[in-house]
């Protein structure tokens, strides 16, 4: 009878750590998602109440600072945009390119927002269909935009629709990866300015005097 | 003031000039650089008490080839002894770009006029517009701006600087009335009238202005961009007395029987207001119309042109003394035509001067105005009654509009073939919209956890040998 040898200890203790290492690996990827939701949303509590009128007036807001909220009822999106498009001012969720005009005014405001994480706001755009309402909120207005149409897919490097819109009217285009997951592609929704109340950024002072004095030209 | 205003205009020019850069749509296939610069302003209702004054409804536009745009519209400017606007912020709407482009709503307010004028004017209500941006690739602005009515009260004691000599000419006003009245019969149909008039000289409270709206627009279209100024007039009332309506008809004349002379109607041809269902009629009335003043550019022709000009037509109505029972004639003044005096040689002596329209175009400018009207109060003021500069100046429904420009042509001497140069600037990254999907974890997480799993059956077997 032959009697069997024992297997080496540290040959088993080497898979039982692999092992829990790959476990904590899986679980980490699949924590991923809710723990940049989590952070997202933490974000969003600390820019809840901190946008400046007064530096939104000045056209000053920095980025990663809060510039206006967002909200999109077909879709139940409610969120606040920061100023600029890095990944750092992502983190909050949804932010402003910075090369176009702010809300309200002549031109396409721009927005990109997260699809699958940082509390994804952007996750249901594929949904949006003409007549969707999208309502930005500054500090210091409110502007209502309708959407033209169905959303369109084009490539990463593909800045047509943010570069080019009509000459007459106010746009805002809407920007997120695609398909959900993936950032082969970006989704992009456009749409028109509808209705504006309160104020837009930037009134400045009408420079130059002039003479003038009561006429009787008789 | 034509050319003030065009020196004014002349000395952004070269500013607008040096400013320009490749957003500058006039530069010519050969080199040269049209510049240009548009003004115009209207006033609605400008009064002066001394030195300065006070703009009720200002607009004012100004654009140029760079291309940027201002407007401003307010309810309520001061203007100062050299003609400089202080308007008040809360009836105060600016609009500028590039970068600040104006916001298309209307602010309201109720602007209080300083002193003295606060002192017998209030003012109900302003509200202004104004909005500035490019419209292919071309700047406008437009700007609007209301106010009033305005109530005025005519005690001048509490007035400073004229309001003293004023408030003596008030005086001397109402004893004259007091000798009419107390001379006349006592049937005369006059008498119960003047005692109203009397009635509102003493209680102050006899005087009314309604204000018109002023803009100032620049506008493009089709490459020809057309500076319009508008101001419309206001109605000025004096002396308002209870507007009693038409003798009751009697029983008689119900049933037909007897024939009764037509009574003419009590203040027929006089102005009538109506408020909270009580009339007013208005003694004394003047109404000025609108005044417009144009002129255009045509940016790819480089040519200028003066637009539709037109001046405010002026209408008084005042009572007429020679008929028995109250009532109004109406009078038309038309423009450039002499003043018209009232009350001359009284210490009331007041003119009415109705200025018309100018326009002037040259090569490289155009201007249009429509000066409005001008009322000089109460002349007779001075010492021993000898005319001095009128206390209280009113100015009414006056536009302006002006544009300059300018050639500038490269020096035609040939300049050196540069030498060529190497760049060695890195290529352009290209532009990539911002990545905001991520990847998607889950699979890579199954296979871990698989392989977690797997192992982990692996170490088992290994510890059970």
């Amino acid at each position: 009878m032959k009697l069997r040898r024992p297997a080496p200890k540290t040959l088993r203790r080497i898979l039982i750590a692999a092992a829990i290492l790959l476990a904590l690996g899986g679980a980490g990827l699949i924590a991923y998602p809710f723990a940049t939701d989590l952070w997202a949303n933490r974000i969003q509590s600390s820019l809840a109440g901190e946008m400046n009128p007064g530096a939104y007036r000045a056209r000053e807001v920095s980025t990663g600072e809060a510039l206006t909220r967002l909200e999109i009822p077909s879709i139940d999106v409610s969120t606040i945009v920061v100023e600029g498009t890095t990944l750092e001012a992502l983190r909050a969720g949804a932010g402003h390119y910075p090369q176009t005009p702010l809300p309200g005014e002549r031109g396409n405001v721009a927005i990109a927002g997260h699809r699958t994480t940082f509390s994804k706001p952007f996750n249901r755009i594929d949904e949006l269909g003409a007549g969707d309402e999208v309502i930005l909120t500054t500090p210091i207005g409110r502007h209502v935009y309708e959407v033209l149409g169905a959303p369109a897919v084009v490539k990463p490097n593909d800045w047509t629709l943010i570069d080019e819109y009509p000459k007459k009217g106010s746009f805002l285009t809407l920007t997120s990866c695609h398909p959900e997951g993936s950032a082969d592609f970006r989704i992009v929704v456009r749409a028109k300015l509808v209705d504006s109340s309160g104020k837009i950024a930037g009134v400045g002072p009408v420079g130059g005097t002039r003479t003038s004095h009561l006429e009787g030209a008789a | 003031m034509g050319a003030a205003l065009l020196m004014m205009v002349a000395l952004a020019l070269p500013a607008a000039a040096q400013q320009s850069n490749q957003q500058d749509q006039t530069q010519a296939d050969d080199g040269s650089t049209f510049a240009y610069a548009l003004q115009g302003d209207a006033d609605a209702f400008r009064l002066g008490v001394g030195p300065g004054g006070l703009s009720l409804g200002f607009a004012r536009s100004n654009a140029d080839s760079v291309p940027t745009a201002q407007g401003l519209a307010s309810a309520e400017c001061q203007f100062d002894a050299e003609g400089n606007a202080n308007c008040e912020p809360s009836a105060t709407e600016q609009s500028s770009y590039p970068g600040n482009e104006g916001d298309n709503t209307r602010t309201r307010a109720e602007p209080e006029p300083p002193a003295p004028i606060g002192e017998f004017l209030s003012l109900t209500r302003g509200s202004a517009l104004s909005m500035s941006g490019l419209e292919d690739q071309l700047p406008f602005t437009r700007n609007e701006t209301t106010a009033g009515p305005i109530d005025i009260n005519l005690d001048f004691s509490a007035a400073p600087g004229p309001g003293q000599p004023v408030e003596n000419a008030k005086d001397q006003l109402i004893e004259e009335i007091k000798k009419i009245i107390g001379q006349g019969p006592e049937d005369n149909p006059l008498t119960p009238f003047l005692e109203q008039i009397l009635t509102a000289l003493q209680e102050g409270e006899a005087g009314q202005i309604e204000l018109g709206p002023s803009s100032s627009d620049i506008d493009p279209d089709a490459g020809v961009i057309t500076v319009t100024s508008t101001a419309k007039g206001p109605i000025i009332r004096l002396l308002g007395v209870p507007a009693e309506p038409v003798q009751p008809v009697s029983e008689e004349e119900e049933a037909g029987e007897g024939e009764q002379a037509a009574e003419p109607a009590l203040y027929e041809g006089c102005d009538i207001t109506t408020e909270d269902g009580t009339k007013t009629a208005w003694l004394f009335s003047i109404e000025v119309g609108e005044s417009k003043a144009s002129v255009l550019i045509d940016v790819a022709g480089r040519t200028v042109d003066a637009g539709e000009t037109t001046a405010a037509a002026v209408s008084i109505t005042g009572l007429d003394p020679r008929e028995p029972t109250p009532q109004c004639t109406t009078e038309t003044i038309a423009e450039d035509t002499d003043p018209g005096v009232i009350a001359e040689g009284t210490p009331i002596q007041s003119s009415i001067f109705v200025g018309g329209k100018r326009t002037e175009v040259g090569d490289d400018f155009a201007t249009a105005e429509a000066a409005g009207v001008s009322i000089n109060l109460f002349e007779g003021t001075g010492e021993a009654g000898e005319q001095g500069p009128p206390p209280i100046v009113i100015g009414a429904a006056r536009a302006n509009a002006s544009v300059a420009t300018r050639i500038d042509t490269p020096d035609p001497t040939p300049t050196p073939t540069p030498e060529p140069t190497v760049q060695n600037n890195p290529p352009e990254e290209p532009r990539v919209l911002p990545e905001t999907g991520g990847e998607d974890y889950l699979p890579y997480a199954i296979v871990l956890l698989v392989a977690a799993a797997a192992v982990g059956v692996a170490a088992r077997r290994l510890g059970r040998r």
